[in-house]
C-alpha cells in the first residue's frame, strides 16, 4: 500500500495522477494540465434578498494552492465561497451574477449543470455534518452514491487516508458516523468530500467548531492537500491564515480590500484597512 | 434585624384554595378515562372468549349472537388499505411542503388547506365518498369495504401530512447543504437524505394516524356499510369493529350490547396497543 | 452519448455532467410532487363542489334560508327544514365548552406550573389517552352507564333548580346535556394540549418578575400567565368547539334524536350530524330526504370551516409555528 501522504509543498505542482491510489473510473475527460484547478472570479456580486452582500469582486484563486478569506463577520467572505459551488442558490431570497471560473469555463454559464458544479468543488463546512443515519464508510461513499458512481473499498480508504483518518477508523468502518469526536467527524466529511474527487475544496470555517488539537490536525491536513487540490479557506483566525494559506485575500463589506501573499498582507499589507484588521484594531 | 412582611392571610388562604381546585379539576380531567377503562374491562372481559375471536356474527336476535370475527378481520382490512393509500401519499405532500414548498405562496395555501382538512368532520368524508363512489356508476354503485378505506384515508391525509412536515423540518438544514454540496440533485438530497433521517418520526406519525382510523365509524357507515360475514371481498360490503359495535348498540338485548362491550373492550385495546407502540417507538428514537 | 458533456460549453473543458437520464429526474420528482400536492387542493374544492350538487333538491325545495332557520324537520311528510338541528347542535356544543374548557384549562395549568416533575409525563399521556377512545365507545358508555347512572341526579338538579332559565321538567333518558358531557370529555384533550402549549410560551421573565414581586403561585398564574396565554386558550376552545360541532356517533347515541328544539338542558335534541348518521340508512332511496341530509352536511362542513378557521387564526399568533 503506497503512502499517500505528499511532502510539503515547495511550489512546484505534483504530479496529478494516482492522487488517491484509485484506478480512475474515467468520467468526462478533465483538462490535466499544471494550470489545472484555477479559480477565477471576475465582477460577482451576490444578494441576499435587498441586501447587496458582494460588491463587484474580482479574484484570482491559484491553482493547487491554499488561499484564505479573512474579515470581520458580514464581510461576505461566507458568500463568496457559497456562490462558488453555487450553494448561494439553494437559499431562496439569494441571487448571484458575474462569472466564476474553473480554468477558463463559466459555472454560471447557462448550459452548465449545477450537480456537476459541486461535483467538481468539494465544500466542508463549519459544524461538521456527517450524515446521522450512515456509519463511517458509507459517510464516505455518500457523496459516489449520490452522484451514481460505484464504490469501492479502496476508495474509500484512499479517501479516509487523504484526510489522515484511516488510522482512527479503519477497525470502526460500520459504526455510526455521528459517534466520532468532533475533530473526526471534521475530517470524516473531508474524506466525503474527497471521495468525490474534486478539483477545488471549499472550506467554510472548518475548525472554527473544534478544539485546539484538532484545529491543528485540520491545518496540516490544509497542507498536505493543497498539491493535489487547491483549497479555498474562509476564516476568522488569522494566524490560522498565516501558518496554512499561500495568499490570503483581505474582505471588509462585500469587496475586495487587498490579496497578495500571506506574509505580506500580515506584514506590510498595502492598504491601510487591512493593516488596521490584521492588527487587530477592529474585527 | 428587621422583619420579613408576611404573606397575608388572605392571600394565602386564596393561593392554597386556588391551587387546590386546580389539582381537583385535574382529577376531574382523569376521571371518564378512569371509568371508561373500568366499564370496559368490567363488562367486557366477560365476552371474551375464544370463539369471541373466531365467530361471524350471527344476526340472529334471539338466538346465539355470534361473536365478531368479522368485524376484527374487516378493520384490518379497510384500515390497511387506507394506511396503503394514506401514509404514502401524505409523506410525498410533506416532503414537497418542506422540501420545495418552504416560504412558496403555493407551499404556504397547500399547507393551510391541508390545514382545514383536519377540522373537517368525519362523517362528511363518509357523505363525499358516498356520493362520489358509491352512488355515482364511475366505479360500480353499492358498498364496498375499498370504498370505507378510501375514506379513511382522506381522513388519515392531513394527520400524516401535519405530522410528517413536522418530522422533515427537524432534519438539520447542514445535512441537506452537505448532500446537495457533494453534487447530488434536490431529489435524491430528499430521498436519500432527508427522508431516511425523518423516517422514525414519521413511523410514529403514521401509527397514531393509524391508530386513529382504526376507531372511527362515521365514515364507514355510508361507505363499507354492515355485514354479517367475513369477507376477503374489498369491493363488497364489509363489516368492521366499530360498525358492529354501533349496530350492536343500537339493540335492545342484553347480548348483543354484552358484545358490543367486547368488541368495544377489543377495539380501545387495539388503539392503544397501536399508541403505545407509536410513542415507545418515538421514545427510543430520539433524535439528537 | 458518451457520459460527459452535453454541449462543450465555453471554456473548452469539461465537468462530469450526470446522464440525460438522470437529469431528466429533476424536474420529474419535483413537479410530480407539486401534482400531488394540488390534488390535495383540489381535493378540498372537489367536497364544497359535490356536496352542494347533492344537496340541491333539498336547498331549491326549501331555500337555503329556510332550510337553515325554519323549524320542522318532519320524515314521514317529506318536510326538511333543519333549525332544531342548528339548535341541537349549538346548544350540545356550548355545553360542551361550559363543561370542558375549564377543566381543561385547569388541568393545563397544573401539568405545566404546579405539578411535581415526576408526574408531569404520566399526567400528560393520561389526559392525551382520552383523545385515544373511539367515539364510539363513548358512546355505548354513554348510553349504559352515563344516563342510567346520572339521570336521578339530573332529576334532582332538575326540580331544585327549576327557578333557572332551561331547567326544570321531567329528564329524558338520552338528552342535551349528557350529549354535551360526552362532548366535553372528548374535546379536553385536544383543548387541554394546545393550552398546555400556549401556557409553555409564556416567558420566563414574566413568571419570575411576578413572583420577584412577592406574589404567590396563584398570584403569578392570574397576572402573569394566564393574561399572556389568554387568546391563545380561547384559539384551543374554538378548535375544541370545531370538534364538537362536527361529532357523530358519539352524539347520535346519547342525544335522544328528537328534531324538536330543547327547551331545557334535560330534553332530548337532535344535532347536525346525528341526524346524517341516524335516518342515512332509511334515506336512501328518497333523493329529497338524502339531499336533506347533504344539505345538512353542507352546512355542518360550512360551520367547521367556519370555526376552525378562525380558531387557527388566533392560535396561529401566540404559539409560533
Amino acid at each position: 500500500m503506497t503512502d499517500q501522504r505528499i511532502s510539503e509543498e515547495t511550489g512546484a505542482v505534483a504530479p496529478p495522477v494516482q492522487r488517491l491510489g484509485v484506478p480512475e473510473a474515467a468520467p468526462a475527460a478533465k483538462k490535466v494540465a499544471s494550470e489545472a484547478r484555477a479559480v477565477r472570479l471576475e465582477a460577482l456580486n451576490a444578494w441576499y434578498g435587498d441586501h447587496h452582500t458582494i460588491k463587484d469582486l474580482t479574484l484570482d484563486f491559484a491553482a493547487n494552492r491554499a488561499t484564505a478569506l479573512i474579515g470581520p463577520s458580514g464581510s461576505g467572505k461566507s458568500t463568496v465561497v457559497r456562490c462558488i459551488n453555487r450553494m448561494h442558490e439553494e437559499l431562496p431570497a439569494a441571487r448571484a451574477e458575474g462569472r466564476v471560473l474553473l480554468d477558463e469555463l463559466d459555472l454560471y454559464d447557462r448550459a452548465v449543470d449545477v450537480t456537476a458544479v459541486r461535483r467538481a468543488i468539494g465544500m466542508v463546512f463549519q459544524k461538521p455534518n456527517p450524515f446521522p443515519t450512515m456509519s463511517i464508510f458509507d459517510n464516505v461513499a455518500a457523496g459516489l452514491r449520490l452522484t451514481s458512481r460505484k464504490v469501492d473499498d479502496e476508495h474509500v480508504e484512499g479517501a479516509l487516508r487523504g484526510a489522515n483518518l484511516w488510522e482512527e477508523v479503519k477497525d470502526r468502518l460500520s459504526k455510526p458516523g455521528i459517534g466520532l469526536s468532533g475533530g473526526q467527524q471534521q475530517r470524516l466529511c473531508i474524506a466525503r468530500a474527497l471521495a468525490v474527487e474534486p478539483e477545488v475544496i471549499l472550506m467554510d470555517e472548518p475548525a472554527s467548531a473544534l478544539d485546539p488539537i484538532s484545529t491543528l490536525k485540520i491545518e496540516e491536513l490544509v497542507q498536505e492537500l493543497k498539491s493535489r487540490v487547491t483549497i479555498i479557506i474562509v476564516t476568522h483566525n488569522m494566524q490560522q491564515a498565516a501558518r496554512v494559506a499561500d495568499s490570503t485575500a483581505f474582505m471588509l463589506e462585500g469587496e475586495l480590500v487587498e490579496v497578495g501573499p500571506t506574509e505580506k498582507i500580515f506584514t506590510n499589507p498595502a492598504d491601510e484597512r487591512t493593516e488596521r484588521y490584521v492588527t487587530g484594531k477592529f474585527g | 434585624m428587621t422583619a420579613l412582611t408576611a404573606v397575608s392571610g388572605r392571600r394565602r388562604r386564596t393561593d392554597r384554595a386556588a391551587r387546590g381546585v386546580l389539582l381537583a379539576l385535574t382529577g376531574v380531567a382523569l376521571i371518564p378515562l378512569v371509568l371508561v377503562v373500568y366499564y370496559l374491562l368490567k363488562r367486557g372481559l366477560g365476552a371474551i372468549s375464544w370463539d369471541f375471536f373466531t365467530t361471524d356474527p350471527t344476526g340472529s336476535f334471539l338466538g346465539d349472537p355470534g361473536g365478531i370475527k368479522s368485524a376484527i378481520l374487516g378493520t384490518i382490512e379497510i384500515v390497511a388499505l387506507a394506511t396503503l393509500i394514506a401514509v404514502p401519499v401524505g409523506v410525498l405532500v410533506a416532503l414537497y411542503l418542506v422540501e420545495f414548498g418552504r416560504g412558496k405562496r403555493f407551499g404556504n395555501l397547500v399547507r393551510y388547506f391541508v390545514d382545514v382538512m383536519t377540522g373537517v368532520p368525519s362523517i362528511v368524508f363518509g357523505l363525499f365518498i358516498y356520493i362520489v363512489l358509491v352512488t355515482s356508476s364511475f366505479v360500480g354503485v353499492g358498498f364496498a369495504g375499498w370504498k370505507g378505506g378510501v375514506a379513511l384515508a382522506l381522513l388519515m391525509l392531513p394527520v400524516v401530512i401535519r405530522s410528517g412536515e413536522v418530522v422533515l423540518l427537524l432534519v438539520p438544514d447542514g445535512l441537506r447543504e452537505a448532500a446537495l454540496a457533494l453534487g447530488a440533485p434536490r431529489w435524491k438530497v430528499a430521498l436519500r437524505v432527508v427522508l431516511p433521517s425523518a423516517l422514525p418520526g414519521l413511523i410514529t406519525g403514521s401509527l397514531l394516524a393509524i391508530a386513529r382510523a382504526a376507531g372511527e365509524t362515521a365514515p364507514l357507515l355510508f361507505t363499507s356499510a354492515y355485514v354479517l360475514g367475513t369477507s376477503f371481498n374489498l369491493d363488497g360490503r364489509m363489516n368492521s369493529l366499530p360498525l358492529q359495535i354501533f349496530s350492536d348498540v343500537g339493540q335492545a338485548q342484553d347480548r348483543l350490547v354484552q358484545r358490543a362491550w367486547g368488541a368495544a373492550l377489543t377495539l380501545v385495546a387495539l388503539v392503544l396497543l397501536l399508541t403505545l407502540i407509536a410513542r415507545l417507538f418515538q421514545r427510543r428514537n430520539r433524535y439528537t | 452519448m458518451e457520459a460527459g458533456s452535453l454541449r462543450l460549453p465555453p471554456g473548452g473543458r469539461s465537468l462530469d455532467e450526470r446522464s440525460p437520464a438522470s437529469r431528466a429526474a429533476d424536474p420529474f420528482f419535483r413537479w410530480g410532487l407539486t401534482v400531488l400536492a394540488t390534488l390535495v387542493l383540489a381535493l378540498i374544492a372537489f367536497f364544497f363542489i359535490f356536496l352542494v350538487s347533492k344537496a340541491q333538491p333539498a336547498l331549491s325545495k326549501f331555500g337555503l334560508l329556510g332550510f337553515v332557520f325554519k323549524d320542522n324537520w318532519d320524515v314521514s311528510r317529506n318536510i326538511y327544514e333543519a333549525w332544531s338541528l342548528v339548535v341541537g347542535t349549538i346548544v350540545t356544543s356550548v355545553i360542551a365548552l361550559v363543561l370542558g374548557v375549564p377543566v381543561a384549562v385547569a388541568a393545563a395549568l397544573y401539568v405545566t406550573e404546579l405539578c411535581p416533575a415526576r408526574a408531569k409525563g404520566a399526567l400528560t399521556i393520561l389526559i392525551d389517552l382520552l383523545a385515544a377512545v373511539p367515539s364510539v365507545v363513548y358512546g355505548l358508555w354513554g348510553v349504559f352507564v352515563l344516563i342510567p347512572h346520572l339521570k336521578p341526579a339530573e332529576q334532582w338538579f332538575s326540580d331544585t333548580f327549576s327557578f333557572l332559565p332551561f331547567v326544570g321538567g321531567s329528564v329524558a333518558g338520552p338528552n342535551v346535556f349528557i350529549a354535551g358531557l360526552i362532548l366535553a370529555i372528548m374535546i379536553l384533550p385536544i383543548v387541554s394540549a394546545i393550552s398546555r402549549e400556549v401556557i409553555l410560551t409564556v416567558p420566563r421573565d414574566h413568571k419570575e418578575a411576578a413572583l420577584a414581586l412577592g406574589a404567590t403561585r396563584w398570584e403569578m398564574l392570574r397576572i402573569a400567565v394566564l393574561p399572556y396565554s389568554r387568546s391563545g386558550i380561547v384559539g384551543a376552545s374554538m378548535l375544541g368547539l370545531g370538534r364538537a360541532i362536527g361529532e357523530t356517533i358519539a352524539v347520535t347515541l346519547v342525544v335522544g334524536n328528537a328534531p324538536n328544539v330543547p327547551h331545557q338542558i334535560f330534553d332530548q335534541g337532535y344535532t347536525l350530524a346525528a341526524v346524517i348518521a341516524n335516518e342515512f340508512g332509511e334515506a336512501a332511496n328518497n333523493p329529497l330526504h338524502v339531499g336533506a341530509l347533504i344539505a345538512a352536511g353542507l352546512v355542518l362542513f360550512v360551520l367547521t370551516l367556519a370555526v376552525n378557521a378562525a380558531a387557527r387564526a388566533i392560535v396561529n399568533r401566540t404559539v409560533p409555528a
